[in-house]
Protein backbone atom coordinates (compact mmCIF):
# COMPACT_ATOMS: atom_id res chain seq x y z
CA UNK A 1 0.00 0.00 0.00
CA UNK A 2 2.92 2.35 0.54
CA UNK A 3 3.24 4.91 -2.18
CA UNK A 4 6.00 7.35 -3.06
CA UNK A 5 3.59 9.80 -4.57
CA UNK A 6 2.61 12.79 -2.47
CA UNK A 7 -0.88 13.00 -3.86
CA UNK A 8 -3.40 10.21 -3.72
CA UNK A 9 -6.51 9.96 -5.84
CA UNK A 10 -9.23 7.73 -4.45
CA UNK A 11 -12.31 6.65 -6.36
CA UNK A 12 -15.20 5.75 -4.09
CA UNK A 13 -17.60 3.22 -5.57
CA UNK A 14 -16.65 3.76 -9.21
CA UNK A 15 -18.76 1.50 -11.43
CA UNK A 16 -17.39 1.96 -14.93
CA UNK A 17 -13.98 0.33 -15.49
CA UNK A 18 -13.28 2.77 -18.34
CA UNK A 19 -13.68 5.64 -15.93
CA UNK A 20 -11.43 3.87 -13.42
CA UNK A 21 -8.74 3.39 -16.07
CA UNK A 22 -8.96 7.04 -17.10
CA UNK A 23 -8.75 8.09 -13.47
CA UNK A 24 -5.58 6.03 -13.12
CA UNK A 25 -4.19 7.84 -16.15
CA UNK A 26 -5.29 11.18 -14.75
CA UNK A 27 -3.36 10.42 -11.57
CA UNK A 28 -0.35 9.44 -13.68
CA UNK A 29 -0.47 12.87 -15.40
CA UNK A 30 0.33 14.46 -12.06
CA UNK A 31 2.57 11.78 -10.61
CA UNK A 32 -0.10 10.79 -8.13
CA UNK A 33 -1.17 7.33 -7.16
CA UNK A 34 -4.71 6.10 -7.66
CA UNK A 35 -6.72 3.72 -5.46
CA UNK A 36 -10.31 2.59 -5.41
CA UNK A 37 -12.82 1.61 -2.82
CA UNK A 38 -14.55 -1.11 -4.73
CA UNK A 39 -18.14 -1.31 -3.57
CA UNK A 40 -19.76 -1.66 -7.00
CA UNK A 41 -17.92 -4.70 -8.33
CA UNK A 42 -15.32 -2.75 -10.26
CA UNK A 43 -12.81 -5.60 -10.32
CA UNK A 44 -15.51 -8.03 -11.45
CA UNK A 45 -15.85 -6.03 -14.68
CA UNK A 46 -12.21 -6.51 -15.64
CA UNK A 47 -11.95 -8.02 -19.07
CA UNK A 48 -14.66 -5.90 -20.63
CA UNK A 49 -13.65 -4.15 -23.81
CA UNK A 50 -13.14 -0.83 -22.09
CA UNK A 51 -11.23 -2.20 -19.13
CA UNK A 52 -7.73 -3.39 -18.49
CA UNK A 53 -6.57 -6.82 -17.45
CA UNK A 54 -4.98 -5.54 -14.27
CA UNK A 55 -7.00 -5.34 -11.06
CA UNK A 56 -7.52 -1.95 -9.52
CA UNK A 57 -5.75 -1.27 -6.24
CA UNK A 58 -8.21 -0.99 -3.42
CA UNK A 59 -8.10 1.10 -0.28
CA UNK A 60 -10.21 1.60 2.81
CA UNK A 61 -11.10 4.68 4.77
CA UNK A 62 -8.77 3.89 7.66
CA UNK A 63 -5.90 3.30 5.24
CA UNK A 64 -6.49 6.71 3.67
CA UNK A 65 -6.37 8.29 7.10
CA UNK A 66 -3.15 6.43 7.87
CA UNK A 67 -1.54 7.59 4.61
CA UNK A 68 -2.66 11.22 4.45
CA UNK A 69 -3.62 13.72 7.07
CA UNK A 70 -5.28 16.06 4.57
CA UNK A 71 -8.25 14.40 2.94
CA UNK A 72 -10.19 16.39 0.37
CA UNK A 73 -13.71 15.39 -0.61
CA UNK A 74 -14.21 16.53 -4.19
CA UNK A 75 -17.93 16.63 -4.72
CA UNK A 76 -20.69 19.20 -4.78
CA UNK A 77 -21.46 18.64 -1.12
CA UNK A 78 -23.07 21.14 1.17
CA UNK A 79 -20.57 23.76 2.29
CA UNK A 80 -17.99 22.78 -0.34
CA UNK A 81 -15.53 25.52 -1.24
CA UNK A 82 -14.38 26.40 -4.72
CA UNK A 83 -11.40 24.46 -6.02
CA UNK A 84 -9.86 27.57 -7.53
CA UNK A 85 -7.53 29.33 -5.16
CA UNK A 86 -7.41 26.49 -2.66
CA UNK A 87 -3.94 25.53 -1.42
CA UNK A 88 -3.77 21.95 -0.32
CA UNK A 89 -0.06 21.69 0.42
CA UNK A 90 2.22 18.92 -0.84
CA UNK A 91 0.52 15.87 0.66
CA UNK A 92 -3.16 15.15 0.31
CA UNK A 93 -5.72 12.61 -0.75
CA UNK A 94 -8.56 13.53 -3.10
CA UNK A 95 -11.75 11.52 -2.84
CA UNK A 96 -14.10 11.40 -5.80
CA UNK A 97 -17.38 9.56 -5.76
CA UNK A 98 -19.56 7.28 -7.79
CA UNK A 99 -20.64 8.48 -11.25
CA UNK A 100 -24.28 8.79 -10.27
CA UNK A 101 -24.39 8.99 -6.51
CA UNK A 102 -21.24 10.86 -5.64
CA UNK A 103 -19.25 10.28 -2.49
CA UNK A 104 -20.59 7.92 0.12
CA UNK A 105 -21.41 9.33 3.51
CA UNK A 106 -18.64 7.26 5.05
CA UNK A 107 -15.98 8.80 2.83
CA UNK A 108 -17.44 12.27 2.95
CA UNK A 109 -17.20 12.16 6.73
CA UNK A 110 -13.48 11.33 6.52
CA UNK A 111 -12.74 14.55 4.69
CA UNK A 112 -10.91 17.42 6.27
CA UNK A 113 -11.81 19.73 3.38
CA UNK A 114 -14.69 19.82 0.93
CA UNK A 115 -14.08 21.20 -2.54
CA UNK A 116 -16.03 21.49 -5.73
CA UNK A 117 -15.43 22.86 -9.18
CA UNK A 118 -17.88 25.71 -9.82
CA UNK A 119 -20.30 24.83 -12.59
CA UNK A 120 -22.01 27.53 -14.57
CA UNK A 121 -24.71 25.50 -16.25
CA UNK A 122 -27.88 24.70 -14.38
CA UNK A 123 -28.63 21.61 -16.39
CA UNK A 124 -25.18 20.01 -16.39
CA UNK A 125 -24.08 20.31 -12.80
CA UNK A 126 -21.21 17.82 -12.72
CA UNK A 127 -18.35 16.53 -14.83
CA UNK A 128 -17.30 13.05 -15.82
CA UNK A 129 -15.58 11.54 -12.80
CA UNK A 130 -12.23 11.11 -14.57
CA UNK A 131 -12.37 14.64 -15.98
CA UNK A 132 -13.25 15.96 -12.53
CA UNK A 133 -10.31 14.05 -11.04
CA UNK A 134 -7.95 15.60 -13.59
CA UNK A 135 -9.28 19.10 -12.89
CA UNK A 136 -8.94 18.56 -9.15
CA UNK A 137 -5.40 17.26 -9.39
CA UNK A 138 -4.38 20.04 -11.78
CA UNK A 139 -5.45 22.79 -9.41
CA UNK A 140 -4.15 21.03 -6.30
CA UNK A 141 -0.76 19.99 -7.74
CA UNK A 142 0.03 22.67 -10.30
CA UNK A 143 0.87 26.35 -9.94
CA UNK A 144 -1.23 28.43 -7.63
CA UNK A 145 -4.02 30.39 -9.21
CA UNK A 146 -6.47 32.87 -7.80
CA UNK A 147 -10.15 32.33 -7.16
CA UNK A 148 -12.76 32.44 -9.87
CA UNK A 149 -13.23 35.89 -11.36
CA UNK A 150 -16.39 37.84 -10.59
CA UNK A 151 -17.68 39.91 -13.46
CA UNK A 152 -20.75 41.90 -14.28
CA UNK A 153 -21.21 40.25 -17.66
CA UNK A 154 -19.09 37.09 -17.96
CA UNK A 155 -20.78 36.05 -21.20
CA UNK A 156 -19.13 38.93 -23.02
CA UNK A 157 -15.73 37.57 -21.98
CA UNK A 158 -16.26 33.98 -23.03
CA UNK A 159 -14.15 32.90 -26.02
CA UNK A 160 -15.38 30.69 -28.82
CA UNK A 161 -14.49 27.03 -28.52
CA UNK A 162 -13.37 24.70 -31.27
CA UNK A 163 -12.88 21.01 -30.57
CA UNK A 164 -10.53 19.75 -33.22
CA UNK A 165 -10.15 16.22 -34.52
CA UNK A 166 -11.24 14.14 -31.56
CA UNK A 167 -10.46 10.50 -32.25
CA UNK A 168 -12.79 8.89 -29.74
CA UNK A 169 -16.51 9.48 -29.35
CA UNK A 170 -16.45 8.90 -25.57
CA UNK A 171 -13.69 11.43 -25.15
CA UNK A 172 -15.43 13.97 -27.34
CA UNK A 173 -18.79 13.40 -25.66
CA UNK A 174 -17.29 13.85 -22.24
CA UNK A 175 -15.55 17.03 -23.42
CA UNK A 176 -18.84 18.40 -24.75
CA UNK A 177 -20.39 17.65 -21.38
CA UNK A 178 -17.60 19.58 -19.66
CA UNK A 179 -18.00 22.52 -22.05
CA UNK A 180 -21.71 22.74 -21.32
CA UNK A 181 -21.11 22.43 -17.59
CA UNK A 182 -18.56 25.23 -17.68
CA UNK A 183 -21.05 27.52 -19.36
CA UNK A 184 -20.50 27.35 -23.11
CA UNK A 185 -23.69 27.75 -25.08
CA UNK A 186 -22.13 26.69 -28.35
CA UNK A 187 -19.03 24.92 -29.56
CA UNK A 188 -17.55 24.31 -33.01
CA UNK A 189 -16.54 20.78 -33.86
CA UNK A 190 -14.17 19.90 -36.66
CA UNK A 191 -14.92 16.21 -36.80
CA UNK A 192 -12.11 14.97 -39.01
CA UNK A 193 -12.27 11.44 -37.55
CA UNK A 194 -16.07 11.22 -38.00
CA UNK A 195 -16.82 10.21 -34.44
CA UNK A 196 -19.68 12.65 -33.88
CA UNK A 197 -21.41 13.66 -37.10
CA UNK A 198 -22.31 10.96 -39.59
CA UNK A 199 -20.95 8.09 -37.53
CA UNK A 200 -22.58 4.73 -37.07
CA UNK A 201 -25.55 4.40 -34.76
CA UNK A 202 -23.88 2.67 -31.81
CA UNK A 203 -21.04 5.15 -31.72
CA UNK A 204 -23.49 8.01 -32.03
CA UNK A 205 -25.59 6.76 -29.08
CA UNK A 206 -22.54 6.22 -26.87
CA UNK A 207 -21.11 9.62 -27.71
CA UNK A 208 -24.41 11.38 -27.00
CA UNK A 209 -24.76 9.49 -23.72
CA UNK A 210 -21.27 10.59 -22.66
CA UNK A 211 -22.23 14.17 -23.51
CA UNK A 212 -25.46 13.85 -21.48
CA UNK A 213 -27.17 15.13 -24.59
CA UNK A 214 -30.64 14.55 -23.11
CA UNK A 215 -30.20 17.55 -20.87
CA UNK A 216 -27.19 19.17 -22.45
CA UNK A 217 -28.39 22.20 -24.41
CA UNK A 218 -25.08 23.21 -25.92
CA UNK A 219 -25.29 24.04 -29.62
CA UNK A 220 -22.76 22.02 -31.60
CA UNK A 221 -21.75 23.60 -34.89
CA UNK A 222 -20.13 21.20 -37.38
CA UNK A 223 -17.21 22.76 -39.22
CA UNK A 224 -15.93 21.38 -42.53
CA UNK A 225 -12.46 19.91 -42.26
CA UNK A 226 -9.78 22.33 -43.41
CA UNK A 227 -12.01 25.42 -43.38
CA UNK A 228 -10.38 28.82 -43.21
CA UNK A 229 -11.34 31.26 -40.42
CA UNK A 230 -10.37 34.81 -39.65
CA UNK A 231 -10.39 35.10 -35.87
CA UNK A 232 -8.22 38.00 -34.63
CA UNK A 233 -6.87 35.86 -31.80
CA UNK A 234 -6.36 32.12 -31.76
CA UNK A 235 -5.15 30.10 -28.80
CA UNK A 236 -4.25 26.45 -29.17
CA UNK A 237 -4.28 24.48 -25.93
CA UNK A 238 -1.95 21.51 -25.78
CA UNK A 239 -0.32 19.22 -23.27
CA UNK A 240 3.08 19.66 -24.92
CA UNK A 241 5.33 22.35 -23.51
CA UNK A 242 4.75 24.90 -26.23
CA UNK A 243 3.92 28.52 -25.57
CA UNK A 244 2.94 29.88 -22.20
CA UNK A 245 1.39 28.00 -19.28
CA UNK A 246 -2.37 27.81 -19.26
CA UNK A 247 -2.87 29.99 -16.21
CA UNK A 248 -0.75 32.78 -17.69
CA UNK A 249 -2.78 32.99 -20.85
CA UNK A 250 -5.57 35.53 -21.05
CA UNK A 251 -8.67 33.68 -22.13
CA UNK A 252 -11.23 36.23 -20.99
CA UNK A 253 -11.17 38.35 -24.13
CA UNK A 254 -14.53 37.52 -25.61
CA UNK A 255 -15.91 36.06 -28.79
CA UNK A 256 -13.17 37.61 -30.90
CA UNK A 257 -10.89 34.89 -29.58
CA UNK A 258 -11.15 31.22 -30.44
CA UNK A 259 -9.72 28.53 -28.21
CA UNK A 260 -8.81 25.38 -30.10
CA UNK A 261 -8.40 22.14 -28.23
CA UNK A 262 -6.87 19.59 -30.62
CA UNK A 263 -6.75 15.89 -29.88
CA UNK A 264 -3.07 15.45 -29.07
CA UNK A 265 -3.20 11.70 -29.53
CA UNK A 266 -2.97 12.04 -33.30
CA UNK A 267 -2.59 15.75 -34.10
CA UNK A 268 0.95 17.05 -34.04
CA UNK A 269 0.56 20.54 -32.70
CA UNK A 270 3.96 21.68 -33.91
CA UNK A 271 3.46 20.75 -37.54
CA UNK A 272 -0.25 21.51 -37.94
CA UNK A 273 -1.22 24.54 -40.03
CA UNK A 274 -2.85 26.90 -37.52
CA UNK A 275 -2.75 29.96 -39.72
CA UNK A 276 -6.06 28.98 -41.30
CA UNK A 277 -7.87 29.87 -38.07
CA UNK A 278 -6.73 33.47 -37.87
CA UNK A 279 -3.88 35.88 -37.66
CA UNK A 280 -2.49 35.88 -34.15
CA UNK A 281 -1.93 32.25 -33.13
CA UNK A 282 -0.63 31.53 -29.63
CA UNK A 283 -0.09 28.33 -27.74
CA UNK A 284 -0.94 27.54 -24.18
CA UNK A 285 0.17 24.39 -22.44
CA UNK A 286 -0.85 22.53 -19.33
CA UNK A 287 1.70 22.73 -16.54
CA UNK A 288 2.16 19.04 -15.84
CA UNK A 289 4.89 17.55 -13.65
CA UNK A 290 5.40 14.59 -15.98
CA UNK A 291 5.96 14.52 -19.72
CA UNK A 292 5.02 10.91 -20.41
CA UNK A 293 1.52 9.74 -19.57
CA UNK A 294 -1.39 8.03 -21.34
CA UNK A 295 -3.17 10.79 -23.24
CA UNK A 296 -6.90 11.34 -22.87
CA UNK A 297 -8.59 14.12 -24.79
CA UNK A 298 -11.28 14.64 -22.17
CA UNK A 299 -8.74 15.19 -19.37
CA UNK A 300 -6.73 17.82 -21.21
CA UNK A 301 -9.89 19.50 -22.48
CA UNK A 302 -11.56 19.51 -19.06
CA UNK A 303 -8.52 21.17 -17.49
CA UNK A 304 -8.38 23.78 -20.26
CA UNK A 305 -12.10 24.48 -20.02
CA UNK A 306 -11.92 24.76 -16.24
CA UNK A 307 -9.13 27.33 -16.49
CA UNK A 308 -11.00 29.34 -19.14
CA UNK A 309 -14.12 29.20 -16.98
CA UNK A 310 -12.12 30.43 -13.98
CA UNK A 311 -10.85 33.41 -15.95
CA UNK A 312 -14.17 34.20 -17.59
CA UNK A 313 -15.74 34.15 -14.15
CA UNK A 314 -19.28 34.36 -12.99
CA UNK A 315 -21.61 37.12 -11.90
CA UNK A 316 -21.45 38.24 -8.30
CA UNK A 317 -23.78 36.33 -6.05
CA UNK A 318 -26.86 38.35 -5.38
CA UNK A 319 -27.47 39.25 -1.80
CA UNK A 320 -30.78 37.88 -0.63
CA UNK A 321 -33.41 40.55 -0.76
CA UNK A 322 -34.25 41.93 2.64
CA UNK A 323 -37.85 41.49 3.68
CA UNK A 324 -40.00 44.52 2.96
CA UNK A 325 -40.55 46.63 6.05
CA UNK A 326 -44.14 46.32 7.23
CA UNK A 327 -46.75 48.78 6.03
CA UNK A 328 -50.06 49.32 7.82
CA UNK A 329 -52.90 51.06 6.02
CA UNK A 330 -55.82 52.82 7.61
CA UNK A 331 -58.46 52.42 4.98
CA UNK A 332 -62.05 51.44 4.60
CA UNK A 333 -61.02 48.30 2.83
CA UNK A 334 -63.81 46.26 1.39
CA UNK A 335 -66.85 48.42 1.84
CA UNK A 336 -69.38 47.13 -0.60
CA UNK A 337 -71.69 44.67 0.98
CA UNK A 338 -74.30 42.76 -0.91
CA UNK A 339 -77.42 44.66 -1.82
CA UNK A 340 -80.03 43.80 0.74
CA UNK A 341 -83.62 44.68 1.30
CA UNK A 342 -84.80 46.61 4.32
CA UNK A 343 -87.58 44.68 6.01
CA UNK A 344 -89.60 45.83 8.97
CA UNK A 345 -89.60 43.53 11.96
CA UNK A 346 -93.37 43.33 11.88
CA UNK A 347 -93.38 42.18 8.27
CA UNK A 348 -90.73 39.64 9.09
CA UNK A 349 -92.75 38.21 11.96
CA UNK A 350 -95.80 37.88 9.74
CA UNK A 351 -93.84 36.12 7.02
CA UNK B 1 -35.11 45.68 40.66
CA UNK B 2 -31.96 46.66 38.85
CA UNK B 3 -32.36 49.24 36.17
CA UNK B 4 -30.20 50.15 33.23
CA UNK B 5 -30.62 52.35 30.22
CA UNK B 6 -31.84 49.33 28.40
CA UNK B 7 -34.72 48.79 30.84
CA UNK B 8 -35.73 52.42 31.10
CA UNK B 9 -39.42 53.08 30.93
CA UNK B 10 -40.43 54.07 27.42
CA UNK B 11 -41.08 57.64 28.33
CA UNK B 12 -37.66 58.25 29.89
CA UNK B 13 -35.88 56.40 27.12
CA UNK B 14 -37.68 58.39 24.44
CA UNK B 15 -36.81 61.68 26.07
CA UNK B 16 -33.16 60.71 26.46
CA UNK B 17 -32.79 59.54 22.91
CA UNK B 18 -34.51 62.55 21.42
CA UNK B 19 -32.15 64.80 23.32
CA UNK B 20 -29.03 62.93 22.26
CA UNK B 21 -29.72 60.46 19.51
CA UNK B 22 -26.00 59.75 18.99
CA UNK B 23 -25.03 59.54 22.62
CA UNK B 24 -23.26 56.43 23.82
CA UNK B 25 -24.73 54.24 26.49
CA UNK B 26 -22.34 55.48 29.14
CA UNK B 27 -23.28 59.15 28.76
CA UNK B 28 -24.85 60.51 31.92
CA UNK B 29 -24.86 58.98 35.32
CA UNK B 30 -28.11 57.12 35.53
CA UNK B 31 -28.24 56.86 39.31
CA UNK B 32 -27.54 60.57 39.70
CA UNK B 33 -30.18 61.39 37.13
CA UNK B 34 -32.71 59.29 38.99
CA UNK B 35 -31.77 60.93 42.27
CA UNK B 36 -32.24 64.39 40.83
CA UNK B 37 -35.46 63.35 39.20
CA UNK B 38 -36.77 62.06 42.50
CA UNK B 39 -35.89 65.33 44.26
CA UNK B 40 -37.59 67.33 41.54
CA UNK B 41 -40.64 65.17 41.90
CA UNK B 42 -40.66 65.76 45.64
CA UNK B 43 -40.41 69.49 45.09
CA UNK B 44 -43.31 69.28 42.61
CA UNK B 45 -41.33 70.20 39.53
CA UNK B 46 -42.57 68.85 36.23
CA UNK B 47 -40.52 66.59 34.07
CA UNK B 48 -38.84 68.68 31.41
CA UNK B 49 -40.55 67.29 28.39
CA UNK B 50 -40.47 70.48 26.36
CA UNK B 51 -36.91 71.52 27.01
CA UNK B 52 -35.76 74.21 24.64
CA UNK B 53 -32.38 72.62 24.10
CA UNK B 54 -31.34 73.02 20.47
CA UNK B 55 -30.22 69.40 20.45
CA UNK B 56 -33.56 68.45 21.91
CA UNK B 57 -35.51 69.51 18.85
CA UNK B 58 -37.17 66.49 17.33
CA UNK B 59 -35.65 65.56 14.06
CA UNK B 60 -38.99 65.20 12.45
CA UNK B 61 -39.83 66.30 8.94
CA UNK B 62 -43.36 67.13 8.04
CA UNK B 63 -43.70 67.12 4.28
CA UNK B 64 -46.79 68.56 2.67
CA UNK B 65 -47.57 67.67 -0.94
CA UNK B 66 -50.14 69.82 -2.64
CA UNK B 67 -53.45 68.00 -3.01
CA UNK B 68 -55.03 67.18 -6.34
CA UNK B 69 -58.06 68.90 -7.83
CA UNK B 70 -61.14 68.19 -5.74
CA UNK B 71 -59.05 66.98 -2.81
CA UNK B 72 -57.66 68.62 0.28
CA UNK B 73 -55.60 67.85 3.35
CA UNK B 74 -58.03 68.09 6.26
CA UNK B 75 -55.25 68.43 8.85
CA UNK B 76 -52.35 70.82 8.51
CA UNK B 77 -48.81 70.78 9.77
CA UNK B 78 -49.45 72.83 12.90
CA UNK B 79 -52.21 70.55 14.11
CA UNK B 80 -50.07 67.49 13.68
CA UNK B 81 -47.22 69.10 15.63
CA UNK B 82 -49.63 70.14 18.34
CA UNK B 83 -50.90 66.61 18.67
CA UNK B 84 -47.38 65.23 18.76
CA UNK B 85 -46.47 67.65 21.52
CA UNK B 86 -49.53 66.71 23.50
CA UNK B 87 -48.71 63.00 23.19
CA UNK B 88 -45.16 63.63 24.36
CA UNK B 89 -41.85 62.11 23.52
CA UNK B 90 -43.22 58.61 23.38
CA UNK B 91 -44.77 59.41 20.04
CA UNK B 92 -41.95 61.56 18.75
CA UNK B 93 -39.11 59.19 19.43
CA UNK B 94 -38.02 57.49 16.25
CA UNK B 95 -40.58 59.27 14.11
CA UNK B 96 -38.71 60.42 11.05
CA UNK B 97 -41.29 61.83 8.73
CA UNK B 98 -44.95 62.71 8.52
CA UNK B 99 -46.18 63.21 4.98
CA UNK B 100 -49.37 64.78 3.79
CA UNK B 101 -49.48 63.02 0.48
CA UNK B 102 -51.65 62.46 -2.52
CA UNK B 103 -53.94 59.47 -2.55
CA UNK B 104 -52.34 56.22 -3.56
CA UNK B 105 -53.77 55.08 -6.88
CA UNK B 106 -53.02 51.42 -6.63
CA UNK B 107 -54.82 48.37 -7.77
CA UNK B 108 -55.78 47.52 -4.21
CA UNK B 109 -57.39 50.89 -3.62
CA UNK B 110 -59.44 51.69 -6.69
CA UNK B 111 -61.26 54.47 -4.91
CA UNK B 112 -58.57 56.93 -3.82
CA UNK B 113 -60.36 58.48 -0.88
CA UNK B 114 -60.81 55.22 0.95
CA UNK B 115 -57.26 55.22 2.27
CA UNK B 116 -56.76 57.66 5.11
CA UNK B 117 -53.32 56.93 6.45
CA UNK B 118 -50.39 54.58 6.27
CA UNK B 119 -47.53 53.65 8.55
CA UNK B 120 -44.33 52.57 6.79
CA UNK B 121 -41.79 51.11 9.17
CA UNK B 122 -39.50 52.50 10.34
CA UNK B 123 -40.83 55.87 11.34
CA UNK B 124 -42.84 57.19 8.42
CA UNK B 125 -46.48 58.20 8.67
CA UNK B 126 -48.42 59.21 5.59
CA UNK B 127 -51.76 60.97 5.77
CA UNK B 128 -53.50 60.98 2.42
CA UNK B 129 -55.51 63.75 0.85
CA UNK B 130 -59.28 63.41 1.03
CA UNK B 131 -62.13 64.43 -1.20
CA UNK B 132 -64.09 67.48 -0.28
CA UNK B 133 -67.20 66.35 1.61
CA UNK B 134 -69.85 65.09 1.19
CA UNK B 135 -68.66 61.71 0.02
CA UNK B 136 -70.72 59.28 -1.95
CA UNK B 137 -69.19 55.88 -1.40
CA UNK B 138 -70.26 52.98 -3.60
CA UNK B 139 -71.59 50.10 -1.51
CA UNK B 140 -72.99 49.92 1.96
CA UNK B 141 -70.63 50.71 4.80
CA UNK B 142 -70.40 48.11 7.50
CA UNK B 143 -71.79 48.85 10.93
CA UNK B 144 -68.43 49.24 12.63
CA UNK B 145 -67.25 51.78 10.11
CA UNK B 146 -70.49 53.70 10.28
CA UNK B 147 -70.20 53.92 14.05
CA UNK B 148 -66.57 55.04 13.78
CA UNK B 149 -67.50 57.81 11.36
CA UNK B 150 -70.44 58.85 13.48
CA UNK B 151 -68.26 58.99 16.60
CA UNK B 152 -66.00 61.40 14.74
CA UNK B 153 -69.02 63.57 13.94
CA UNK B 154 -69.89 62.46 10.43
CA UNK B 155 -73.44 62.16 9.16
CA UNK B 156 -73.80 58.79 7.49
CA UNK B 157 -76.74 57.86 5.29
CA UNK B 158 -77.08 54.38 3.86
CA UNK B 159 -78.77 54.57 0.49
CA UNK B 160 -80.00 51.01 0.17
CA UNK B 161 -81.95 51.53 -3.03
CA UNK B 162 -78.88 52.69 -4.97
CA UNK B 163 -76.44 50.60 -2.93
CA UNK B 164 -74.35 53.53 -1.80
CA UNK B 165 -73.40 55.42 1.35
CA UNK B 166 -73.47 59.15 1.76
CA UNK B 167 -71.00 60.54 4.30
CA UNK B 168 -71.02 64.21 5.17
CA UNK B 169 -68.45 65.88 7.41
CA UNK B 170 -69.89 69.05 8.87
CA UNK B 171 -67.56 71.71 10.24
CA UNK B 172 -64.14 70.50 11.26
CA UNK B 173 -65.20 66.94 11.94
CA UNK B 174 -63.11 65.51 9.10
CA UNK B 175 -60.06 67.32 10.46
CA UNK B 176 -60.72 65.89 13.91
CA UNK B 177 -61.15 62.44 12.43
CA UNK B 178 -57.89 62.68 10.53
CA UNK B 179 -55.93 63.95 13.52
CA UNK B 180 -57.47 62.18 16.47
CA UNK B 181 -58.32 58.93 14.84
CA UNK B 182 -56.16 58.34 11.76
CA UNK B 183 -52.96 60.06 12.88
CA UNK B 184 -53.16 58.65 16.39
CA UNK B 185 -53.81 55.21 14.95
CA UNK B 186 -50.68 55.40 12.79
CA UNK B 187 -48.74 56.74 15.73
CA UNK B 188 -49.86 53.67 17.66
CA UNK B 189 -48.39 51.47 14.95
CA UNK B 190 -45.16 53.46 15.18
CA UNK B 191 -44.91 53.19 18.95
CA UNK B 192 -45.34 49.44 18.91
CA UNK B 193 -42.98 48.97 16.00
CA UNK B 194 -40.29 51.28 17.31
CA UNK B 195 -40.11 50.11 20.89
CA UNK B 196 -39.66 46.50 19.91
CA UNK B 197 -36.21 47.32 18.62
CA UNK B 198 -36.58 45.31 15.42
CA UNK B 199 -37.78 48.32 13.57
CA UNK B 200 -37.77 47.15 10.00
CA UNK B 201 -39.28 43.72 10.45
CA UNK B 202 -42.77 42.57 11.25
CA UNK B 203 -42.81 42.31 15.03
CA UNK B 204 -46.44 41.34 15.52
CA UNK B 205 -49.30 39.82 13.60
CA UNK B 206 -51.20 42.44 11.63
CA UNK B 207 -54.21 41.73 13.80
CA UNK B 208 -52.24 42.40 17.00
CA UNK B 209 -50.62 45.48 15.46
CA UNK B 210 -54.02 46.90 14.59
CA UNK B 211 -55.37 46.04 18.03
CA UNK B 212 -52.49 47.88 19.69
CA UNK B 213 -53.07 50.89 17.45
CA UNK B 214 -56.74 50.94 18.40
CA UNK B 215 -55.87 50.74 22.11
CA UNK B 216 -53.36 53.54 21.61
CA UNK B 217 -56.07 55.72 20.06
CA UNK B 218 -58.45 54.99 22.95
CA UNK B 219 -55.79 55.70 25.54
CA UNK B 220 -54.55 58.95 24.06
CA UNK B 221 -57.68 60.46 22.59
CA UNK B 222 -58.67 61.74 26.03
CA UNK B 223 -55.28 63.42 26.42
CA UNK B 224 -55.66 65.01 23.02
CA UNK B 225 -59.12 66.31 23.80
CA UNK B 226 -57.87 67.56 27.17
CA UNK B 227 -55.21 69.62 25.41
CA UNK B 228 -57.80 71.44 23.31
CA UNK B 229 -57.04 69.81 19.99
CA UNK B 230 -60.68 69.19 19.35
CA UNK B 231 -61.53 72.87 18.98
Amino acid sequence: LKTDAAALLVGDGIENPANAVTMTHAAAMFGASCRFRDTKGLNRNIGEPTSTEQPFNSITGSEIQALQSRIIAFDNLAGARDLYGFHAGPNFAVLVGNERRGLSHEFASLATDRLQVPMISRRINCLNVAAASAVALYYLCSPRVGPMATRKDPRSRRPELLLLGAADHFELGSTIRSAAGFGWERAFIEDSERVWFGCERGMRAEGRAAARRARNEILLVPCPVGSVYSYPRVIVVTHQKIGVPLHRTNFAVGASQVVIIPDGSHIDVTSHDWSRFGGDVKFAHLSLPTAEFPYHYRLVAAIALAEISRQVGRPAARAPAAPRPPIYDYSLGKIAEGVGELVALKDLMNF
Amino acid sequence: MSRSKHTDPKRIRALRRIRGPRDKRNVGDLSLRRKIGLRRKNFGAELALQRSDPRGQPRLRIVVHSPGTGFHHPADKGELLELLNSIGTIGQYGLRCVELARSPATATTPIPMLVFGRYCAPGQIILFEQRLPPWRIPGMLKGGLVRRFQRAGAIVKLLADVNATLVDWPGNTLRRFMVEDVFLHELGHHVLQHYKGKRSVRIARTRDHEAFALRFVKKHSSIVKGNGIEN
